[in-house]
């Protein structure tokens, strides 16, 4: 059994009428311990998808399983418990911006019942191993893109999570602070075990540091194997403009300019 | 200038300006921040969106804050004298000033907890956080500082209020301007009083902002 699994997973929004499908009959199975990347263009539909995973998002259609466990036939309560067991890094970071970066590690050890004192040694040791221990007394706003990450890294990582998601975490940051913190996101996943799941549009990133990567495009996943593998000879023509950075699509058939992202941005 | 008498008059009224002002400012907050915080979690793409919660506490608010204060000071007189047995003085006049301020404040504290990043609140739901913890360890945390700004426009305009109060004997400064400004022509009373209510207001007003300043880790 996969730790996550993703069954034939839909999902449809509706705005004002109309529905948007932004993911149609995902199958997706990542094993633990792996850095599973999930890349797509603006819009394609990584996002809901991530959110899919600690069902942040309902799906509309199909199943995700934790651990073989269907999040659908879990009660509110244990929902939220299993969440606290699913680490989540975002983007913007989504620092409590009056809290310091200790402040911000203890926050989900607070949620779960920590005793404050236990909470804050573990924060300390966390703030350490992502390198940023002389910064516990700092507010987000005193703190740079990449060290805000890495709070937010320490805290995602408090409860001792067996899954961290990561949407965009890199997409902020210069390519040297990526580097970097995909480096920590490296240690992290050989020191704990931890599987991770990255979000991303940067090939790059996925090169760096993914084992395994999916391809998706328009909401369905057209690709899907071993990084390597994808690089050296891409099927899907999503995967050649990912790899290649180029506009396959446009110089095939360029009868009828397709924009992926100017489909999307008009549903926006 | 003044005599003894009308010296110890004035710290009267200052003593009951002050006792009305914040005894409102306070119980308007009891009801009002629960009140605000229910809209809030009860709005359309809420925590918890309830259409018929929303829909009612929307109208409640809107319908009481339409209502002129003096109206409303009137209008209650038989439920203030119910509350506090009678229905002249400071303490009677606490009670319409609750009944408009709390849906006030709602809105006040509405619009602050509105301003709360939504990534941050989807943070604490990824992290398992229930809606009290969300509500109470990130939404009134993240928000404190327009929150208290909010509560120090919200003072400063009870001050006012209570002032007007005092047309309908209702006490403190606002009642002797009115009593010797109004009734008896004795300017120079009637100045000093509002001299004292802008000091008052100004104090309130400095105090309000720097602590506002000071819990503000936002920007350094
Ligand atoms: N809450 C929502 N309501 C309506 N439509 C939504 C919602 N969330 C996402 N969508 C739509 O679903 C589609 C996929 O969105 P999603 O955010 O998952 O894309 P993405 O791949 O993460 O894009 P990006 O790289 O820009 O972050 C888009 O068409 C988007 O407009
Ligand atoms: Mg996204």
């Amino acid at each position: 059994m996969s730790e996550i699994e993703i069954r034939n997973l839909t999902k449809k929004f509706e705005v004002k009428g109309q529905v948007v499908d932004a993911l149609r009959g995902i199958d997706l199975s990542i094993e633990k311990g792996d850095i599973f990347g999930i890349i797509g263009m603006s819009g394609a539909g990584k996002s809901t998808l991530v959110r899919s995973i600690n069902y942040l998002e309902k799906p509309t259609e199909g199943k995700v399983l934790i651990d073989g466990v269907d999040l659908e036939s879990l009660t509110e309560k244990q929902l939220r418990k299993k969440r606290s067991e699913i680490g989540m890094i975002f983007q913007s970071f989504h620092l409590l911006e009056q809290k310091n970066a200790m402040d911000n590690v203890c926050f989900p050890l607070e949620i779960a019942g920590m005793k404050k004192k236990q909470a804050r040694e573990k924060a300390r040791k966390l703030l350490e191993t992502v390198g940023i221990g002389d910064k516990e007394k700092s507010y987000p706003s005193q703190l740079s893109g990449g060290q805000k990450q890495r709070v937010a890294i320490a805290r995602a990582l408090a409860t001792e999570p067996k899954i961290l998601l990561c949407d965009e975490a890199t997409s902020a940051l210069d390519p040297q602070t990526t580097k970097s913190i995909l480096g920590l996101l490296k240690k992290i996943n050989e020191k704990y075990g931890i599987t991770i799941v990255i979000i991303t549009h940067q090939m790059s990133v996925v090169s760096q540091i993914c084992k395994k990567v999916a391809i998706i495009d328009g909401g369905v996943l057209v690709e899907e194997g071993d990084v390597e593998e994808i690089f050296r000879s891409p099927k899907s023509d999503a995967a050649k403009e990912l790899i290649f950075e180029k506009k396959v699509r446009y110089i095939k058939n360029f009868e009828q300019p397709e924009d992926a992202e100017g489909q999307v941005k008009e549903v926006v | 200038m003044f005599d003894e008498k009308v010296l110890q008059m004035l710290l009267e009224g200052i003593r009951d300006t002050l006792y009305m002002t914040f005894f409102s400012a306070f119980f308007g907050y009891v009801l009002g921040l629960p009140f605000g915080i229910a809209l809030y979690v009860t709005k359309k793409d809420g925590l918890r969106p309830n259409k018929v919660i929303y829909g009612i506490g929307d109208f409640i608010c809107n319908i009481i804050r339409s209502v002129p204060f003096l109206i409303l000071l009137i209008v209650l007189i038989p439920f203030t004298r119910l509350v506090v047995g009678k229905s002249y003085g400071s303490t009677a006049t606490i009670v319409p000033l609750v009944i408009c301020a709390a849906p006030y404040i709602a809105r006040v504290v509405e619009s602050a907890l509105n301003e709360v990043d939504a990534g941050v609140i989807e943070m604490a739901k990824s992290m398992g956080a229930s809606i009290w913890q969300i509500i109470f360890k990130v939404l009134l945390v993240e928000a404190r500082v327009s929150l208290f700004t909010g509560a120090t426009i919200t003072t400063g305009i009870l001050l006012g209020y209570s002032a007007m109060s005092g047309t309908v004997g209702g006490g403190g400064l606002g009642d002797i301007a009115v009593r010797y400004g109004y009734y008896r022509w004795q300017t120079d009373i009637m100045v000093v009083t509002v001299a004292l209510l802008i000091i008052i207001f100004q104090i309130i007003q400095n105090v309000g902002s720097r602590i506002a300043l000071r819990l503000d880790h936002r920007k350094r």
